[in-house]
């Protein structure tokens, strides 16, 4: 199938905080509630539309648990997209979120657009981070931000086309250079800049979402 | 046989910056083939042109587009040999060895995918698998998973059957039989074993000779406890009788052990 662009993003954050259910449910809209630990990077693709252009989506969804992460930080380089992502009933995953923020800034383009999701927002009887502290991090560094939850798959398809509609706003503005695949952008088989990037239009299918139409 | 040390030092420093990335993309390959060319697994990666890598030459893996790749078709199989589930189908997987960056002289990844749209191949009638020329149904391959071959140990399980053993990190092991290349080629496996071999130390890479093995793997407790609940563990004190059928769908199919993420678990 082809597409007007292909986006890399990569999925990063402590482990057990929902990385590869998030992938899951948007991939295969499904959820499992028991998974492997990932080991290096497990890979997901689908289609969205963004504007009226096709827009793949290649996701990387890295290993969490910290005695991977001296090697899996080697893959960041050529995103244009993350999820970083913490638990919202466990503290010390929102803790360490400076630390993942700092990585993913170091190993990847100034450009990544970074979206924040605090995952398992079903929980709310558990919930030991505040929706407004989630707000209060990315407002600070900068990132977008959504609570989701995989299991209930709230906010998950928004999570990941918000990400993919700032990225192409960003082409459009000429941020991102498209030629540069170190931008983690790669234009589509038998597209030319100029057809790829025209003016947005009104078109939209079922993987296009309002911004504002969060569940949780 | 040139060292690694020696490979190392005759190849260029590892490219760093985007800029830098994109402006030598077209000597890369070039790159590639130099420090390959000093490897011990040269041979394995100087000619190879797979279904895999003529994929990732397209370039949407762009961190692969130029990296030899040495591959493989391998059906999934139980530790007893057999590959048939109950809808008479094989898993196929695509295994490939390759470099995640061309200052490397020997390869430090594992990929592997799957036939793409359709995870499954008929495998007829004949419960037998072995000798048949299982062709993927579907050229286009579906990259799914990347492991980092520190993560992973790779193993001879049956050189008769062409089996290897493919060992995770978290104990999980699983075990692949090579398909018969469309090409008629015998030597495959024998570079398999070449490679497992250059891979791992002599001692190790026969399944059937090692002791228990994950200790030099990874310092993960949750990893310790799972190694002792592994097939392996239970081979080792002899009563590995069972037949340890490994499903291994990609990405992976459930199966509840410690080594599994604690995502969601608390809510169910």
């Amino acid at each position: 199938m082809t597409y007007a662009y292909l986006f890399k993003y990569i999925i990063i954050g402590d482990t057990g905080v929902g990385k590869s259910c998030l992938l899951l449910q948007f991939t295969d809209k499904r959820f499992q509630p028991v998974h492997d630990l990932t080991i290096g990077v497990e890979f997901g693709a689908r289609m969205v539309n963004i504007d009226g252009k096709q827009i793949k989506l290649q996701i990387w969804d890295t290993a969490g648990q910290e005695s991977f992460r001296s090697i899996t930080r080697s893959y960041y380089r050529g995103a244009a997209g993350a999820l970083l992502v913490y638990d919202i009933t466990r503290r010390e995953t929102f803790n360490h979120l400076t630390s993942w923020l700092e990585d993913a800034r170091q190993h990847s383009s100034s450009n990544m657009v970074i979206m924040l999701i605090g995952n398992k927002s079903d929980l709310e009887s558990r919930r030991d981070v505040k929706r407004e502290e989630g707000e209060a991090f990315a407002r600070e560094h900068g990132l977008i931000f959504m609570e989701t939850s995989a299991k209930t798959a709230c906010n998950v398809e928004e999570a990941f086309i918000n990400t993919a509609k700032e990225i192409y706003r960003k082409i459009q503005q000429g941020l991102f250079d498209v030629h540069n695949e170190a931008n983690g952008i790669k234009i589509g088989p038998q597209q030319c800049i100029s057809s790829s990037v025209g003016p947005s239009t009104s078109q939209r299918d079922s993987g296009d979402v309002e911004s504002n139409s969060g569940c949780c | 046989m040139v060292s690694k040390a020696e490979s190392r030092a005759a190849v260029r420093p590892r490219l760093s910056s985007g800029e830098d990335v994109q402006a030598a993309m077209g000597s890369m390959r070039t790159l590639a083939s130099l420090s390959v060319r000093s490897s011990p697994v040269s041979h394995m990666f100087m000619n190879s042109s797979g279904k895999l890598q003529k994929q990732l030459r397209k370039g949407e893996f762009a961190m692969f587009k130029h990296s030899p790749v040495f591959e493989s078709d391998f059906i999934q199989v139980s530790r007893k040999g057999y590959s048939i589930d109950m809808h008479n189908t094989v898993q196929m997987v695509t295994v490939g060895i390759t470099f995640s960056s061309p200052s490397l002289a020997m390869p430090d990844i594992m990929l592997l995918a799957r036939p793409a749209g359709d995870h499954e191949v008929s495998a007829g009638h004949d419960q037998d698998t072995k000798g048949r020329g299982l062709k993927s149904a579907k050229s286009k391959l579906e990259l799914t998973r990347l492991l980092p071959l520190k993560f992973v140990k790779l193993s001879i399980f049956h050189h008769e059957k062409k089996q290897l053993r493919l060992k995770l990190a978290t104990g999980r092991s699983f075990y692949l039989q090579l398909c018969p290349s469309e090409d008629g080629k015998e030597d495959v496996f024998a570079q398999w074993e070449d490679l497992v071999f250059l891979l791992r130390p002599p001692v190790e890479a026969y399944s059937g000779m090692q002791a228990e093995l994950a200790s030099d793997m990874l310092d993960l407790p949750v990893l310790e406890n799972e190694d002792k609940k592994s097939p392996e563990a239970v081979e080792v004190h002899g009563e590995g009788q069972q037949d340890q059928v490994s499903v291994w769908s990609l990405p992976m199919d459930i199966e509840v052990s410690e080594a599994t993420s604690p995502a969601h678990v608390a809510s169910e």
